[in-house]
């Protein structure tokens, strides 16, 4: 589906899994485009590979989680500063729209992650 | 490492990050500061793992900065390095923020150098519960959240928020965790319960004892603003009145009372030492509110201190003459007296820094003590202040009470010189002879130190407590008799005696200021009434028996109030009052003047004492007892006359064959002894001349001559001894018709006393032997019979004493 690698996707149906104790650390920021054709999800997630990327959909929410790592850092190096956040994050939203009938599809531009949805209501 | 594993067992491997003093808890997020070798170690390794994922584990609290693998917990949190930064200037110092993660239990320790690595197996979340159990924990800790919250109000909104919407109680229990203010052991025990129910009820204990002492901290508190408040309050209103009432222009009731008290001391005239005493509670008062209790005590003291004269004094009039016209208006006679006050006049003006004088006069009630106190005052120019002693028991009258006491004044001397104004009046101790003496004090012997001239110059009034200089006051004391007074006090004053007045003083008196006072008094004129010099002597004689002249004034204004009534109901306009009106006027003779006997049978002699009423003529009674044996005497005889008649009888009787008499009389006969009136107590030594006279005549049958009589002590051997009082028995014994007296011969000094025109018809013989008195007093030898005595004419001898009598006593 993505020219990218692999991102997850899952359809649920039903209740969200409990969500992990600790909870995510971080959230990333969102953009919602209206189109004519359905919708468009931006979300800023830079330096996330698409596999660590995970998307929940249900009925009406569409959950983002994953985890960002440091790819940079190598032998010898060591931190004078560090304010990136790293580690996992996790976002919910809720789309008005029924995404169970939706059609999803993913790209990773740019450190931007695309959702489109197509939402023939 | 994969994420989705939920149920699984993980097992990490981490560097490990041990923590002092605090635990951190899932989702807390928590700023650290890292800088022991160890812990940077391990901080550096994390940071450069791909999710900067750090193990951290509590230190046992066992103060040891050296953490090692011995001393740590085995139940630790994964955290996230969110922010990191080296502290600028020190790069060995890190300043992390981190975010707790998941627990994890430490399975084993792989390294500790150069930092601390373990193999750890992550723990999943305590499972939520949902027994009734848990359900109640759950209420209760929300209740007691809430109750927190209501007595913590700084707690900012957002929290407020979070706290107050968390329904996981899991999370909020970790988030209580990390804000309370709980210790190590607390935190640790948190973070290792394994299910919901355990870490409530953990939670719960610790919450309900913060709550609790919120709860405690909370009432402290309100109760000290409340105090603090109620001061604060009252005094910032007190500070805004007075504020108020300066803009007005009035100042504060107190200040104004302050401010006038120290313009006062500023212009008084004070010693030195009084003069810092007055200024140091000055001081005092202004410090002190109006309200206080000692604010009255003191400014009650100032102001006395203030109104006292401590060195204003009148001037003196030094004018001489005038002086003498003052006291000469005033009194009639009392030569030495006025003398002795010019001296001290003509003294003061030779040496201005003398001390005053302290006089007693001592007389009988009425012969114008208290008036001449009054007469010398006005003499000198000086304040006149009296003060009656009589009665008074209790010492501190005089000398005050101590400001200790509530309602304490200072004593009478201070009080009266307050009145005066002046450090130098004429102050009048009246009936000094009266004080009383008990137990609460004896205030004659507060009056030593007053009339002391050594001492008196700085007299502690022990309300004033401040030497106050009494040398310039002139003390008179006035009593009635010496003998109560005691011999200290005595000692410390000048005694000059004022007798009773002769009959010609009386007239004087009565005419010069006696009369026109009491016409004046009535409303009568001088034409309206006149009373001839006769009237006023019949009046003396036969309506009054007084040493003084109160009696006699009283008469004499019973006499012109008799006259007004006769003026105002218009039954004459002038009259005229001879001695046989007196009867209309005044009713008949009160007082019949003992007159000498015109004939005294043998067993009788005249002698005269001296009683409060000036002189008296008293006559000693002998007469045989046949059979009977020794001396009987009656007639209240005293002991020291009862000795003098033993003396005479003793006399007699070794000297019976001179005196003619038969010694046998003596043994085979009593006499008896008595002096009338039986009433009248009597005592002296006096009477000896008369006695031995009344017992002479009696046993020789020789009677004493009428027309004379006698006073003096015998003695033993036959001398005649002085006695006292010679004025007014000289005058006594004129006033009766006796025209010869027999005084002893060392009397003769007083009789220059006695006014000559008193003695113009009287002979005066003098004698210093028994044998010659007793020629002198008995009649010559007759010769007749030896007379059987008669024993009709026994009559006792009283012994007449001399010596004042105090009342009722009669002294020859």
């Amino acid at each position: 589906m993505s020219r990218s690698r692999k991102v997850l996707i899952a359809r649920l149906t039903g209740e969200l899994p409990m969500q992990r104790t600790s909870g995510p650390l971080w959230q990333p920021a969102v953009d919602i485009y209206r189109t004519p054709e359905g919708w468009k999800i931006k979300f800023d997630l830079a330096g996330v590979r698409p596999e660590d990327i995970e998307i929940l959909v249900t009925d009406d929410k569409m959950i983002v989680r994953g985890v960002r790592r440091d790819s940079v850092i190598t032998q010898g190096w060591s931190y004078h500063q560090l304010e990136i956040t790293y580690s996992r994050f996790e976002r919910v939203l809720n789309i008005p729209c029924d995404l169970t009938k939706a059609d999803i599809r993913i790209d990773a531009v740019d450190g931007w992650l695309l959702v489109h949805i197509d939402a023939t209501e | 490492m994969s994420e989705n594993q939920l149920q699984e067992k993980r097992i990490l491997e981490l560097p490990i990050l041990p923590l002092r003093n605090t635990v951190i808890f899932p989702s807390g997020i928590s700023p650290l500061t890292v800088g022991r070798a160890l812990s940077l170690a391990a901080v550096e390794a994390a940071l450069t793992t791909e999710e900067k994922l750090l193990g951290v584990i509590a230190q046992r609290e066992d103060n040891e900065n050296e953490a090692s693998v011995t001393n740590m917990y085995t139940t630790g949190t994964l955290v996230v390095i969110n922010r990191m930064m080296r502290a600028p200037g020190n790069e060995e110092v890190l300043h992390l923020i981190v975010q707790g993660q998941e627990r994890f239990r430490v399975l084993e320790f792989i390294e500790d150098t150069p930092m601390l690595r373990a193999r750890v197996e992550m723990l999943p979340e305590p499972p939520k519960e949902s027994s009734l159990e848990v359900e109640a924990l759950r209420r209760n800790i929300s209740a007691l959240v809430q109750k927190a919250l209501t007595m913590l109000p700084n707690i900012p909104a957002e929290i407020r928020s979070i706290v107050s919407s968390q329904d996981d109680y899991v999370r909020l229990a970790y988030f209580l965790g990390s804000v309370l203010d709980l210790g190590i052991e607390q935190e640790q025990a948190l973070l290792e319960a394994d299910n919901e129910g355990e870490l409530l009820r953990l939670m719960h204990s610790y919450l309900s004892h913060e709550v609790e002492v919120l709860d405690i901290r909370n009432k402290i508190s309100n109760q000290a603003q409340e105090e603090l408040g109620k001061a604060q309050r009252d005094y910032i209103l007190r500070e805004q009145m007075k504020q108020i009432q300066k803009e007005l222009g009035e100042t504060d009731g107190e200040q104004a009372e302050s401010m006038m008290l120290r313009e006062r001391l500023e212009k008084a005239d004070l010693p030195e030492d009084v003069r810092k005493e007055a200024d140091r509670e000055l001081r005092r008062l202004e410090r002190l509110p109006s309200a206080a209790p000692d604010y009255n005590v003191i400014r009650t003291y100032l102001e006395w201190i203030l109104d006292l004269p401590w060195n204003k004094s009148t001037d003196e009039s030094l004018d001489l003459n005038n002086a003498r016209t003052v006291l000469d208006e005033d009194h009639y006679d009392l030569l030495d007296i006025k003398d002795r006050i010019l001296e001290h006049l003509a003294v003061i003006k030779l040496n201005p820094t003398s001390k005053a004088p302290i006089l007693c006069f001592v007389g009988p009630p009425g012969v114008g003590k208290t008036s001449l106190g009054q007469s010398i005052a006005r003499s000198m120019g000086r304040k006149f202040e009296r003060m009656s002693l009589g009665g008074v028991r209790d010492e501190a009258e005089l000398r005050g009470h101590r400001r200790t006491y509530i309602g304490s004044m200072p004593g009478r001397i201070i009080q009266a010189l307050r009145r005066a104004g002046v450090n130098n009046p004429v102050m009048m101790l009246d009936e000094v002879d009266k004080l009383g003496m008990d137990f609460r004090g004896d205030p004659a012997s507060a009056l030593l130190e007053v009339l002391d001239p050594a001492q008196n110059f700085s007299f502690r009034d022990h309300y004033m407590d401040l030497p106050f200089d009494l040398s310039k006051v002139f003390f008179i004391a006035t009593a009635n008799s010496l003998a109560p007074i005691p011999p200290a006090l005595r000692d410390r004053m000048e005694i000059i005696q004022l007798a009773g007045y002769s009959e010609e003083e009386k007239l004087h008196i009565a005419k010069r200021y006696l009369v026109p006072r009491q016409i004046k008094e009535s409303g009568l004129t001088d034409e309206q009434i006149l009373i001839s010099d006769k009237t006023i002597q019949a009046i003396i004689s036969r309506y009054t028996r007084e040493a003084g002249v109160r009696q006699l004034e009283r008469t004499m204004g019973k006499l012109a109030r008799k006259v007004a009534l006769k003026v105002a109901q218009e039954k004459g306009a002038s009259f005229t009052i001879l001695p046989d009106d007196l009867e209309e006027y005044l009713g008949h003779e009160r007082f019949f003047q003992e007159t000498a006997r015109d004939i005294l049978p043998p067993g009788v002699a005249t002698g005269l004492a001296v009683t409060d009423m000036g002189g008296e003529v008293l006559f000693i009674e002998a007469t045989k007892l046949r059979g009977s044996k020794g001396l009987t005497l009656t007639g209240q005889l005293g002991n020291v006359m009862q000795e003098s008649a033993k003396a005479a009888h003793s006399y007699l009787w070794s000297h019976s064959e001179e005196m003619g008499i038969p010694a046998d009389d003596f043994e085979k006969n009593g006499i008896h002894v008595h002096v009338p009136a039986g009433a009248i107590p009597k005592d002296g030594p006096s009477a000896g001349v008369a006695i031995v006279s009344a017992f002479a005549s009696l046993l020789t049958g020789r009677p004493v001559r009428h027309d004379t009589a006698m006073t003096g002590e015998i003695t033993l051997s036959g001398l005649v001894f002085p006695i006292g009082g010679v004025k007014g028995k000289v005058l006594a014994a004129r006033r009766a018709g006796i025209k010869r007296v027999v005084l002893p011969k060392r009397n003769a000094p007083d009789v220059k006393d006695i006014p000559a025109e008193s003695l113009s018809d009287l002979e005066i013989v003098f004698v210093e032997r028994i044998d010659e008195l007793l020629k002198n007093t008995l009649m010559p030898p007759v010769e007749k019979p030896a007379e059987t005595s008669t024993d009709e004419e026994m009559g006792a001898m009283p012994p007449v004493n001399e010596s004042n009598v105090d009342g009722k006593e009669a002294r020859a």
